[in-house]
């Protein structure tokens, strides 16, 4: 019985371990070939080459609310949304440089800096959709703020316990029909507005803080973007306002943010007191618009864009 | 701390490996310790009332097999008194209050409110509680003797495998187990291993997998029309079973690997024919508890009929509100109580009928239909829901057109769900509860061993939900 014991685990630890391991290989293979949802974005801002005059990066915020062929009929410029849902600034610096990288000469890059973006905490939401980059030095140093992506790399069988279902099934379509080359006309506007089916909350009323390690990564983008001479443009979103929103205003937050800005001679574009905030018919939860709203939030950032930087835009 | 983390995990070798490294002796207090911290894991602060409790059962038990009539009868009510008081403050308090002011809302004294209690009800307290009364109600009876030895005992009511969720054990079954001296088993180990992998398959493949469609349908069945309805109240039917039955799987399983045997709880349910053998089949731990210490107290099925018709619907509604302080658990249970009184009433006066109604798949659809529909008070979170979701699901409507997708649960999701479904079912229709028939069987239970794995790690969901007779 002890050898039928030692034998059965023995066998089947490492049979389970070995199939778990080919599997998770299989899925994070066809994730790195998807051109859908934000996992689409991510590749597109790996794989992609195309150029654009303008790159959208941050939270769900910019891939649910900034509609792209919008602002591009209002500036007559190229844009691009590269937003990802959850995105905090470790995330927001790789996925910037990748995009700036990846699509050479890229003009302006305009960063959405939220109520959570420089907040404390950096564990790095839904990690992995980083999984299929754990080879990328840039993305292992995630694993820094997230222990569970060096799981990708060392012990893939484990790793696989972390994909849900959407994101195996995705990984399967990927493997199954793999999109080789990851062009414009499939990606853009993918991230155009989806509104969530959410009934308004009212916002719980929380405490936080901006984080100095955040500060100094949004400090060392912005210096990394001039070297590269591409222009910086920060947004702040709009929220719902009523006697529990969150004010950034009343903390140190966004004098943070404006310091950052002067430092970088950087233009802000703060539409988080705007008329819209003030107007519940334009959310579908307390951070985010619902399409109408975002339609307007976009028409709002390309006519301040353009406000501020029609003078000086020079395309490439 | 829960059975599904890794946590667990961790703690399970560690406690495991002491057991058979340390002298019989100490074996007791490494599992009283052990037992501590499993259950401190949760909220500290509670393990006192487990203390107190222990306290006086132990005092209650020796003082009542001391003692004479009508002592022994004072002492045994005031052991009864403590543990139900315990459970009428921390379990049943804010319940009886919430409805008291409601009566006195309705009569107009709005401002005579009773006061509520800011408290969080301890982790599993129906359980321990029920424990420690089978003790000194069995003891009261003379089936036990009084454990003497007051760190044993309190290792009876603590033990860790079955603290927080049951099995409910009897102490002529468990107590003298900790007196045994374990020797390592091969056997043990095996066994205990394989029930407690097929314990956590059933619960992180299926019952949380089935979770997020059915959580989704009971938190706002507004949203949803007759077909995903249907489909939720389906997925919760078999989620709960895996959920509690994956639990009671991985208590057996756990304690086995140490040389425990603890009672089986589920004996496939689901595959009943009537609603009787179901209740035969579902929980046998509480149900048979309720047999013996209420349904035999009352008078069992030695006193006229209607009497005995009477005794079982008390049984039922009280296991109803065992469960839980909410009008949908005493429905749940009245719902059984209708139920199983009516089948045996049918029993009795039309005995050929209902042998042949309750015969093959017919008998097995209506038994699964009725614990099915039941369950539907059971999970809502409120009397109004539950009527809105059974009213909702016999209205035909257009819900195959605007089917809503469940948020992180679409094709694929359903797909793995049938699949993990039929391996669970194949298994247990040809295995007996615990899988004992593998353990001669060494090809198909290394096949068990490799394929269950796998499938834990390829479609385990992950989120360390806990188990939802937790809150009991």
């Amino acid at each position: 019985m002890k050898k039928r014991l030692i034998y059965t685990a023995l066998f089947s630890i490492i049979t389970a371990l070995v199939l778990a391991s080919v599997s998770f290989n299989i899925i994070n293979w066809g994730l790195a070939h998807v051109n859908k949802d934000d996992q689409g974005n991510i590749n597109y801002a790996f794989s992609g080459k195309e150029r654009y005059n303008v790159g959208f990066i941050g939270s769900s915020r910019v891939y649910y609310q900034i509609n792209p062929s919008i602002f591009d009929s209002i500036t007559h410029l190229t844009s691009y949304n590269a937003g990802i849902d959850g995105l905090k600034m470790p995330e927001m610096e790789i996925i910037a440089k990748k995009y700036i990288a990846s699509h050479k000469g890229a003009d302006y890059l305009v960063l959405s800096i939220d109520e959570f973006t420089l907040t404390g905490g950096n564990s790095v939401w839904d990690f992995p959709r980083y999984f299929p980059y754990v080879s990328d030095t840039s993305i292992y140093k995630l694993s820094k703020y997230q222990g569970e992506i060096a799981l990708a790399k060392y012990l893939p069988a484990a790793a696989l316990t972390y994909y849900n279902d959407p994101m195996k099934s995705l990984g399967i379509q990927g493997f199954i029909k793999p999109v080789k080359k990851f062009t414009t006309t499939k990606l853009k506007g993918s991230a155009s507005v989806k509104a969530n089916n959410q009934k308004i909350n009212p916002a719980i009323k929380v405490e936080y803080s901006y984080n100095e390690s955040c500060i100094n990564i949004l400090n060392r983008l912005c210096s990394y973007c001039q070297n590269q001479n591409i222009n910086i443009v920060i947004i702040v979103p709009p929220i719902l306002r009523n006697k529990n929103t969150i004010d950034i205003y009343k903390t140190g937050y966004s004098q943070k943010i404006n310091d950052i800005a002067n430092r970088y001679n950087i233009p802000i574009i703060d539409c988080s007191h705007n008329a819209i905030c003030y107007k519940p018919e334009m959310f579908c939860d307390v951070l985010h618009l619902n399409d109408k709203g975002a339609d307007i939030y976009t028409k709002t950032v390309a006519t301040e864009f353009m406000k501020r930087e029609g003078n000086t835009i020079e395309i490439k | 701390m829960l059975f599904n983390s890794l946590q667990f995990l961790v703690f399970f070798i560690v406690v495991t490996t002491l057991y058979y490294l340390i002298p019989h002796k100490y074996r007791w207090f490494l599992l009283l310790i052990a037992s501590c911290i499993f259950y401190m894991a949760f909220v500290p602060v509670y393990i006192l009332i487990l203390f107190a409790t222990i306290v006086i059962d132990y005092l209650a038990g020796i003082y009542i097999e001391e003692a004479q009539q009508p002592k022994r009868k004072m002492y045994l009510a005031a052991s009864l008194v403590a543990n139900i008081g315990i459970l009428a403050v921390f379990k049943y308090y804010n319940f009886f209050t919430a409805n008291i002011n409601d009566v006195l809302t309705a009569a107009g004294f709005t401002i005579h409110q009773v006061p509520y209690l800011n408290i969080i009800l301890p982790i599993g307290l129906s359980f321990h509680t029920f424990q420690a009364m089978s003790y000194t109600i069995e003891v009261y009876r003379g089936n036990q003797k009084p454990e003497r030895h007051f760190g044993i005992y309190a290792l009876y009511v603590m033990f860790y495998p079955q603290l927080v969720a049951g099995p409910i054990e009897r102490p002529q079954n468990l107590l003298h187990q900790f007196k045994e001296e374990h020797a390592l088993k091969y056997e043990n180990l095996l066994f205990g291993l394989r029930l407690m992998l097929w314990g956590l398959f059933k619960k992180v493949v299926i019952a949380d997998r089935l979770a997020i469609y059915a959580n989704a349908v009971f938190d706002k069945p507004e949203q949803y029309h007759t077909l995903q309805l249907a489909l939720g109240v389906l997925c919760f039917t078999i989620q709960i079973y895996c959920d509690f039955s994956g639990y009671s799987d991985m208590a057996i399983g756990s304690a086995r690997t140490m040389g425990f045997k603890l009672m089986t709880n589920f004996n496939r349910p689901y595959f009943s024919k009537n609603i009787q053998e179901f209740w035969a089949k579902w929980h046998i731990s509480l149900s048979t508890w309720f047999r013996d210490y209420l349904y035999i107290s009352l008078g069992g099925n030695r006193v006229v009929k209607w009497k005995v018709y009477r005794n079982v619907a008390i049984v039922f509604v009280i296991s109803g509100f065992w469960h839980g302080a909410n009008w949908t658990y005493i429905a749940w249970g009245c719902i059984h109580a209708f139920f199983i009184t009516a089948y045996m009433l049918a029993k009795d006066n039309y005995p050929k009928v209902i042998e042949i109604i309750f015969k093959g798949y017919l008998g097995w659809l209506a038994t699964f239909v009725i614990v099915a529909l039941a369950w539907v008070f059971f999970r809502a979170d409120n009397i109004h829901d539950a009527w809105y979701i059974l009213r909702r699901m016999v209205t035909l409507d257009d819900s195959i057109r605007i089917f809503k997708q469940v948020k992180n649960f679409g094709i694929y999701s359903w797909g793995i769900v049938v699949i993990m479904i039929s391996y669970m079912l194949l298994l247990e229709y040809v295995q007996p509860p615990d899988l004992s028939s593998l353990q001669k069987k060494y090809i198909p239970d290394v096949a068990f061993f490799t394929i269950t794995l796998f499938f834990i790690l390829m479609f385990g969901v992950f989120q360390q939900a806990s188990f939802i007779y937790f809150q009991f």
